[in-house]
Parts: C-alpha cells; structure tokens; sequence
C-alpha cells in the first residue's frame, strides 16, 4: 500500500501533465476547475484517471469533486483504500 | 465546415426562431458595468482569472435577456434590475423589483472559452430549457475521441474532418446542460447520429432513448464552435 504522499505526488504530476500545466501549481486545496481551461481539459483529466486508476464506473463521483485534495483522497479510496 | 445556426455571431445580440430564444455573444475586454452590487461581490472573491470569465458570461445572459424583453415582451429592463444566481450548478434569473413578475419566466444557459462568453435563452412558455457550449476548436488524441465518441460518430469524424470531433463535444455538452445534468453525466452516453447534425428539429439518444431536441451550431472567427440545443 502506498502513502497518501506518494498518491498526491503521482496525481499531482497528472494532473499538471494533463493540463500542461507546472506542478508546483497544482496545489492541494486548489479548485481543479480554476486549474483546467475548459471542460474539454477536465474531460481529458477523466480520462488519464481511468486509464491510471481504472476508475471509469466512478464517473459521476470525479466530476463532482472539487479540489485537487478532494481527487487526491479519491484515487486513494479507490486504489489503495488509504483514508 | 457549415453549421445551421441561423445567426453568425460577430456582434452582440442575436435572435433566433426556435422557440423564440435568444443568444448574446460577447467577447474581449470585459466590464463589472453589468453586475449587480450582489454579483459584484461574488465576483471579488473569484480567482483573478475567473473573474474575467464571470463578467463576460453575466453581460452575455444579460444583452439577451434585455434583448428578449425588449423584442417579445416590449419592456425595456436595465441590467441593475436582473440577477443571475446558481441552483445546482443550473443558471437562474431572477429580476428584482418592479420586475419581480418575470422571475422564473425564463431559461438560461452560458458557457465561455478564452475571451469569450455566450449566453442563451428561452421563455419556459416555449421549451422546456436550453444549453449552450462554446469552445475552441482543437486536435482531440485518439483516447479522448474513443472517449467521448460512439462508433458512429467516431467513423463520422475521421471520413469528413476532425473538426466535426469539436462539434459533436459541443452538441453533447450543450444537450446535457440542456438536461439539466452538464456532465456528470458522461457524453458517451449522448448518440447523434451524423445524419442529424444538420437537422434542426431531430432526435437525439440518451442511453438508447430518443429525446426531441432543436439544433443550432455554428463556427466562429474560424477558431470556435457554438453550439445550442433546446428541449421542447
């Protein structure tokens, strides 16, 4: 099992990697839709989700999050089951 | 690449004849002129950068509200008298007083991009809601295609261009506002068949159920799709 640290650096990277976006901006109590340009960008963000974390069945769940922490905690449940 | 908006967008107001809707388009330089004391202060709190985007969406809602009232209703209205709020995520317009009557008459949707806003609306007495999407046309990767298109639609793209894959985000994105949903329902599940994308009253598919919708889209300034459907 890995840590939350571990998650939120490996989320954080796609993050800023699906946005093209610098990592550094990719804070955790920063709203993901501030980080995204359009919904096209936050569409593709699902995308990398579910090709990293298989968390397609969840689709509603993600796009109901709002901050960066919020999906960090997210992939963790569904992943790893840390809380 | 030709759409079947009736309108081109390139100035501010537009009218349309399906169910008497109305769009306003607004681009560039935004101003706060148009907000309410209320929705001025909910602008401070926003993000720098949203900020642009919330003026420019709340000018556009607002040219076409007044433009709607003006032209259907024969009431001029100032925009200090219309507020535009939010319930679960859907836009509202409520007017104050002593317009207070027309609350509720009417429905609204906005979408922006870059430095652009557009806002559309429809009179509850006409349709039952309406949405609208801009965005910028772009180069999708094959995943996000695979995505967000059916096979269809898909085969549809890759045969008559790429740019269609921008129309159909639009159209599905539009539709789900529309739905009241946006996307947290997932626009793979929208199907519009080719055929139907320059048909102004058709079908399209929700999860394999037919929904009459009314279509328009157009390509602006080269670069973007607008994109709005009406549920009757």
């Amino acid at each position: 099992m890995r840590s939350y640290q571990d998650i939120s650096n490996e989320v954080r990277g796609l993050i800023a990697q699906t946005l093209k976006i610098p990592i550094e901006q990719v804070m955790e109590e920063c709203p993901i839709g501030d980080l995204s340009e359009d919904s096209i960008q936050l569409f593709e963000l699902l995308i990398t989700f579910e090709r990293e974390y298989g968390v397609q069945a969840h689709y509603e769940d993600v796009v109901n999050l709002n901050t960066v922490g919020d999906i960090i905690v997210y992939i963790g449940r569904v992943v790893d089951g840390v809380r | 690449m030709q759409g079947i908006m009736t309108f081109i967008p390139m100035g501010k107001v537009y009218p349309s004849e399906i169910a008497r809707s109305m769009y306003g388009y607004v681009k560039g330089v935004p101003s706060d002129s148009w907000l309410t004391p209320s929705e001025r202060t909910y602008q401070r709190k926003l993000p720098y950068i949203k900020r642009f985007d919330f003026c420019r969406g709340r000018e556009a809602a607002k040219r076409a509200i007044m433009a709607y009232m003006e032209t259907y209703e024969h009431i001029r209205i100032s925009p200090e008298y219309i507020a535009i709020y939010s319930e679960s995520g859907v836009p509202r317009v409520r007017f104050d007083a002593p317009y207070t009557f027309l609350s509720d008459a009417l429905c609204l949707s906005i979408s922006h991009t870059e430095d652009r806003a557009i806002a559309g609306i429809v009179p509850r007495s006409c349709a039952r809601s309406v949405g609208v999407d801009i965005e910028h046309i772009r180069l999708f990767s094959k995943e996000t295609l695979r995505a967000f298109l059916n096979q269809s639609e898909y085969d549809f793209c890759r045969d008559t261009g790429l740019e269609y894959a921008t129309v159909y985000w639009s159209l599905k994105e539009a539709f789900l506002k529309a739905w009241g949903t946006g996307l947290r329902v997932h626009p793979i599940h929208v199907e519009i068949p080719p055929m139907n994308l320059y048909v102004r009253q058709t079908n399209f598919f929700l999860s394999g159920e037919e929904v009459p919708v009314n279509v328009s889209w157009t390509k602006d300034d080269n670069r973007y799709i607008i994109a709005s459907i009406t549920l009757v």
